[in-house]
């Protein structure tokens, strides 16, 4: 996958990594862009484009990770496009999984059986995880962090909430759709639609690589910048 | 290279190449170096099948694996050629590339050799013991490590080595994961499950 520029063609960045297509539509940007840079098609939509860039890189590269530069964002812009991606597992992908997983199950010769209520079952308790994850960020994290930027004392920053809180409950979510995946994968037997039983597992695969970017883009952008500002406020011992 | 010579004098190795010139080379070089018990090459699949296919070891074009696979006798090890190094996916069987000097080639043989109980005919084995199915009932019906250890008589280390052993076996994580598992595999029934 090439590293994606502010002079590259943005349907040439689409074109190597299809992934990136819903990451370009959370920053506003609608297609039909023809053969308009990265540039260009930002500056049109109010983008930065260096966070636009950074952000696909981070998406297309595991391992990219240029620290200095990300630590000079913008922390609010960061929030409202984690926002932006909480939204979009809400409203598109979860939702779309849930099609699939009803699918799946009607498909089955007795959708009823055991074993496919508890695939159905275990989906649920992990959609609930998700998003009771997504809801304390955005009631607890993302507001503690507005309250640093607007130097504000009040109450999260009395609670003593710090950003180290919200790393490590990080792990728990993935391992859930990790699970999932390999029951349906290893273990699942019985008669039901194997079409219908691949689009699952297939969109089960997009979600995990989402939010598997979208938890990199938290842990290694996010907090670092956070944990800057927490020591500019609190001092070392923060 | 003794350890090898010595077990190697047991094996019976079958190279399957329709570039006539790699296949004897093969032969060669397991003959000179390895004193292997039989060594037989096959230009085709077909007349390995033909054959008396009681080999130890089989050696064969990553193309041809690719396209036999399900014909091919599990009890074999399995090792193909390319001639340059694949990239490694977990799955392969281990692979030999011609691409490169006698010495290096010699190495490869070597390296096949030291590490054939290790190889793989397909179907790896990572069924659960007698001893990780309990622990797993037990964890499937909501038991803390210590309770399954007072239950099992067994030690706290030994619960929590079980119970990695069963997660790298199963690709299984959580718990309410491994309790699916346990049900859909009838190692717990329903109604083993304590109400939530």
């Amino acid at each position: 996958m090439i590293l994606i520029t502010s002079d590259l063609k943005l349907a040439d960045a689409i074109h190597s990594n299809y992934l990136l297509i819903p990451v370009v539509t959370r920053f506003g940007i609608r297609f039909g862009f023809g053969d308009k840079t990265v540039q260009t098609v930002c500056r049109e939509h109010g983008v930065d484009v260096e966070f636009f860039t950074t952000i696909l890189n981070v998406f297309s590269h595991e391992n990219y990770f240029p620290q200095e530069r990300l630590l000079r964002f913008d922390v609010m812009q960061l929030v409202s496009y984690l926002k932006k991606t909480h939204s979009y597992y809400r409203t598109v992908l979860i939702p779309m999984l849930e099609k699939n997983m009803e699918a799946f199950v009607q498909s089955a010769s007795k959708p009823d059986e055991r074993e496919i209520l508890l695939i159905k079952n275990f989906f649920e308790q992990y959609k609930r995880d998700l998003m009771a994850h997504l809801k304390r960020e955005e009631t607890i994290t993302f507001p503690y962090i507005t309250e640093l930027v607007k130097k504000e004392n009040t109450a999260l920053l009395h609670k003593k909430y710090s950003i180290n809180i919200f790393e490590s409950e990080h792990e728990n979510v993935d391992e859930k759709l990790y699970d999932l995946k390999n029951i349906l994968i290893k273990y699942l037997q019985g008669d039901y639609d194997e079409g219908a039983r691949n689009t699952l597992i297939f969109n089960i695969f997009r979600l995990e690589k989402d939010l598997k970017d979208h938890t990199r883009i938290e842990d290694k952008i996010l907090t670092p910048i956070v944990k800057q500002m927490e020591r500019a406020r609190f001092g070392s011992n923060a | 290279m003794r350890a090898s010579e010595a077990m190697l004098s047991k094996q019976n190795i079958a190279i399957i190449s329709g570039d006539f010139l790699s296949g004897y080379g093969l032969k060669a070089l397991f003959c000179e170096y390895f004193t292997p018990a039989t060594v037989d090459v096959f230009a085709t699949v077909d007349g390995y099948h033909d054959g008396k296919n009681s080999y130890h070891l089989l050696i064969l074009p990553a193309a041809d694996y690719l396209v036999h696979l399900n014909r091919l006798t599990v009890k074999n090890k399995i090792v193909t050629i390319a001639a340059a190094p694949l990239q490694a996916a977990q799955s392969q069987p281990p692979h030999l590339y011609t691409l490169c000097g006698e010495q290096e080639m010699v190495e490869q043989l070597q390296n096949i050799l030291a590490n054939f109980d290790a190889l793989q005919g397909g179907d790896a084995k990572n069924e659960l013991s007698e001893r990780e199915c309990e622990v797993l009932a037990k964890v499937a019906q909501g038991a803390i490590n210590k309770e399954i250890a007072d239950s099992l008589n067994i030690s706290l280390n030994t619960v929590i080595t079980h119970r990695k052993n069963i997660t790298a076996k199963l690709g299984i994580k959580t718990i309410s994961g491994l309790t699916v598992y346990a049900i859909l595999n009838g190692i717990i029934s329903g109604s083993d499950l304590p109400k939530s």
